[in-house]
């Protein structure tokens, strides 16, 4: 049995599950085609049989996230409710990110640009890239030798308007 | 004699081999009631997040 080709699989980051999964118009205008990007990439990534990896801080992530926009009053307590369950309900492969891993890309990061230490810990163990609309991310991938592979969400081919099965991973 | 520390365990170690395999089953996009349209600024939220 061989391991499916990482071009199959990659890490996401919070923005990527958020931006495809609550209603567009939650979003400012101009974050907008964003959004739609995230949504495209995460269609295509289940229509293609891909596998999406995040560490279990992924968790709690989206559970602040959803609860800073209920304290925001930009959704009700129900709604915020009924998006968390579409959002962590689904399929993503949870993994415990070695501890001295993390560490070591906090150094990299340096504090407090910490937040994607986890992610890129996975990326690295598995091999894979991540996929992100994190602007501070992608930033970082290119000023600093992180050595994973970093890709803008809207960089992806899937990211495009399309038939879902456009596109099948090389 | 001592012994070397075995390595933390990950569920991210587990060989690709020997992992089971599980595709991505979709988000779908909630349909939810949005109070305030287009004022949900995800990089500040991210930001605010983790206190910086």
């Amino acid at each position: 049995v061989t391991g499916k080709p990482t071009a199959w699989q990659y890490v996401v980051t919070p923005d990527v599950a958020m931006y495809g999964g609550l209603s567009v118009d939650l979003f400012p205008v101009e974050t907008q085609p964003l959004a739609v990007a995230c949504a495209n990439v995460l269609g295509r990534a289940s229509f293609h049989g891909s596998e999406l990896h995040v560490p279990v801080v992924f968790y709690s992530e989206i559970t602040w996230l959803v609860s800073w926009a209920i304290a925001q009053n930009l959704i009700e307590f129900q709604e915020g409710q009924e998006a968390l369950n579409q959002i962590l309900g689904t399929t993503w492969e949870f993994h415990f990110p070695v501890a001295a891993d993390v560490l070591r890309f906090y150094n990299v990061l340096g504090y407090p640009h910490t937040r994607h230490a986890d992610y890129l810990a996975v990326a690295a163990d598995l091999g894979c890239s991540i996929l992100t609309a994190d602007q501070r991310l992608i930033a970082f991938s290119q000023t600093q030798n992180l050595k994973v592979d970093v890709v803008a969400i809207t960089e992806h081919p899937w990211a495009q308007a399309g038939a879902l099965e456009d596109n099948p991973p090389a | 004699m001592s012994k070397a520390s075995p390595k933390p365990q990950s569920s991210s170690q587990t060989p690709a081999s020997a992992r089971k395999y599980k595709p991505f089953a979709g988000l779908k996009r909630a349909e939810i009631k949005v109070l305030k349209p287009g004022a949900f600024d995800l990089e500040e939220a991210l930001r605010q997040m983790h206190g910086k």
